[in-house]
């Protein structure tokens, strides 16, 4: 097993000079990723506890955040996390990431998930009870977009007869899946980790699953089963936790690193997005964060 | 009149640091604006079928053509530009869901400065529309409801909507740009088309193509502000974003300075300039832009000479 792959999360940050200054600045820190979450169209209600994550905040659409964010930097990989992917049409999700894929130099990572928010499926003309199986079907068809120059599909939800997308991506998108319900501890349902095992590059947890070290081992093997079950190796496949800093005291960073590596993940996040301040400020904090665990992420287990 | 340059989509290639440096060029040339066309995507010619496709005699593009995104392929050079603007040329929003294209509207306005404009438009592939899931039939049914929908969402918090097409119920796209974003109607000369530029746009993109539209450009313009005055709008509020090719349009002649030149008399907002790829084959994306950076000096002459 090789070492671990770390990365952060971009801020609530309002203005395009500081996304800038930070991207490039923790890409400068050594930091291997970089996520960021969407809305496309927000509402005033939340699954969120607490004040975070609230309407309030400027969200921008995942695509066009990360086309800004490959131009602002030359090496990090780019992580949309996690795309709401029943909200878009797939043949113009294929299209968007292909974008994005070739103008970042092929370093964007996708994680998709199925959403929350019933008005803003609605708002987008999706029928919210028929998400999950609308999102099988669109991670089918847009993987035959990427790879096939005309795509014949005749779908429960989508239909397509010789047509495609050209440039076409040169290397294949990782799509990787997130899962889990905030009001239950953010824990992937069995149906989540099927799906997953069946169709993911790879899987993201949501950020708070990192307290409960037993469950996620529960949930990790779980997955790496279902994977196995699907016929396909587990040791191909991704696995990325996360440590929220405003729970975590830095005298314990090394301990997240530790326990990350002791489950066999191979990404570990930095859910840094609400630790407030300046731009400067959240700089710093994933400034601390590398200093005390930068030497451990390329360590063998 | 502000000059701009066009993208060649189906010539620039997919080489990021050579389109990024392609921007930074336009940009540092003086022209104002990259203007950008918009396919998602292709079909094969045997499924597109004999012509015509609106004005064009036979399918312009196939899916063999390269297209790049042009949302996020503005966003991505808006990063690395500081001052040059950017416009859809056309955005064919039918076929793309009103509010994701709403929301990345207000997101390259956000992260660019409030550098983008946009035209929209009805396209003219059948199979596109097909392919994502939208009736071509009801495509200009749909436009007019998106634009007042997109208008609603980039001005409004939270906006609520039942029309035909759309159902939105409390929701919005924040943070809202910091300006109203210029939305022009992309198409031909039509009387039924250039109503709609005077009911729901801030002005009108000439889709003409010389030789096969019945329409020509000043007579498109003059019968514009006549419907305009019809309806009780000032004419003066629909900007003209007109468009030239060097080295000879489709309907033949270099007539590039002319083309100018009335674009300048009929009043244009914006005047792009292109380079006929059909004319001469084979050219880069790059000697594109060569070509018109070397016209730019006499670009200013003319306009220059009539400001």
């Amino acid at each position: 097993m090789t070492g671990l792959r770390v990365g952060v999360d971009i801020p609530y940050l309002a203005s395009p000079a500081e996304i800038r200054d930070f991207v490039q600045a923790v890409e400068e820190l050594g930091f291997d990723h970089i996520g960021f979450s969407e809305h496309i169209c927000s509402t005033t209600d939340t699954v969120f506890p607490g004040p975070m994550f609230t309407f309030d905040e400027p969200w921008r659409e995942a695509f066009t955040l990360a086309a800004f964010v490959a131009a602002c930097t030359s090496r990090i990989e780019i992580n949309p996390a996690m795309v709401l992917l029943p909200l878009y049409q797939p043949v113009l999700a294929a299209k968007l990431a292909a974008e994005v894929a070739s103008l970042s130099g092929h370093r964007l990572r996708i994680a998709a998930s199925i959403t929350w928010n019933d008005r803003e499926c609605e708002a987008l003309g999706v029928d919210p009870r028929t998400r999950g199986a609308r999102f099988e079907e669109q991670v089918e068809v847009i993987r035959r977009l990427w790879t096939e120059r005309a795509v014949d599909h005749d779908g429960r939800f989508f239909q397509l007869h010789q047509t495609g997308i050209s440039p076409r991506p040169a290397q294949p998108i990782p799509i990787w899946f997130g899962a889990g319900e905030m009001p239950k501890g953010a824990v992937p349902s069995a149906l989540a980790i099927d799906r997953a095992g069946r169709l993911a590059d790879g899987f993201k947890f949501a950020a708070p699953t990192y307290l409960d070290q037993a469950q996620l081992e529960r949930s990790v093997g779980a997955l790496r089963a279902a994977v196995a079950a699907a016929g396909r190796d587990p040791q191909q496949y991704g696995i990325e936790v996360r440590m929220i800093v405003q729970a975590t005291t830095p005298d314990d960073y090394a301990g997240v690193v530790a326990r990350a590596k002791s489950i066999g993940a191979t990404h570990l996040g930095v859910a840094n997005r609400i630790a407030g301040g300046t731009v400067d400020d959240q700089i710093a904090v994933c400034a601390r964060f590398a200093e005390l665990t930068r030497e451990l992420w390329a360590q063998q287990q | 009149m502000r000059i701009g340059a066009v993208f060649s989509q189906a010539d620039a290639g997919t080489d990021p640091v050579a389109i990024r440096q392609w921007a930074r060029d336009v940009e540092s040339a003086g022209f104002e604006h990259i203007l950008a066309y918009d396919h998602i995507l292709g079909a094969s010619a045997a499924k597109l079928g004999p012509g015509p496709f609106g004005s064009f005699p036979d399918a312009p593009y196939t899916e063999q053509h390269n297209f790049h995104e042009i949302l996020t392929l503005f966003s991505h050079l808006a990063a690395v530009t500081e001052t040059v603007s950017f416009v859809t040329s056309v955005l064919v929003l039918p076929q793309r869901q009103t509010a994701v294209a709403a929301k990345q509207i207000s997101t390259i306005d956000l992260l660019s400065g409030g550098r983008l404009r946009v035209a929209v438009g009805v396209g003219w592939n059948p199979a596109e529309y097909a392919g994502l899931g939208v009736d071509f039939a009801d495509r200009t049914a749909i436009l007019e409801e998106q634009i007042t929908v997109m208008r609603r969402l980039w001005s409004e918090p939270l906006v609520t909507f039942e029309g035909r097409f759309h159902h939105l119920d409390r929701v919005g796209v924040n943070p809202l740009p910091t300006r109203p974003i210029p939305l022009m109607i992309g198409c031909g000369g039509s009387d039924a088309v250039l109503k709609r530029v005077v009911r729901c746009a801030d002005g009108w993109m000439p889709l003409l193509i010389p030789g096969l539209d019945s329409v020509s450009f000043a007579a498109g313009v003059k019968r514009l502000r006549e419907l305009a005055t019809d309806a009780g709008r000032d004419p003066a509020t629909l900007s003209i974003h007109g468009r030239v090719y060097l080295g000879g349009g489709p309907g033949g002649g270099d007539g590039w300075q002319a083309g100018l030149e009335e674009a300048l008399e009929l009043g244009c907002s914006d005047c792009s300039i292109g380079f006929n790829r059909m004319a001469f084959p084979g050219r880069s994306h790059a000697e594109h832009l060569d070509a018109i950076v070397g016209a730019k000096e006499q670009i200013d002459a003319i306009v220059g000479r009539s400001s």
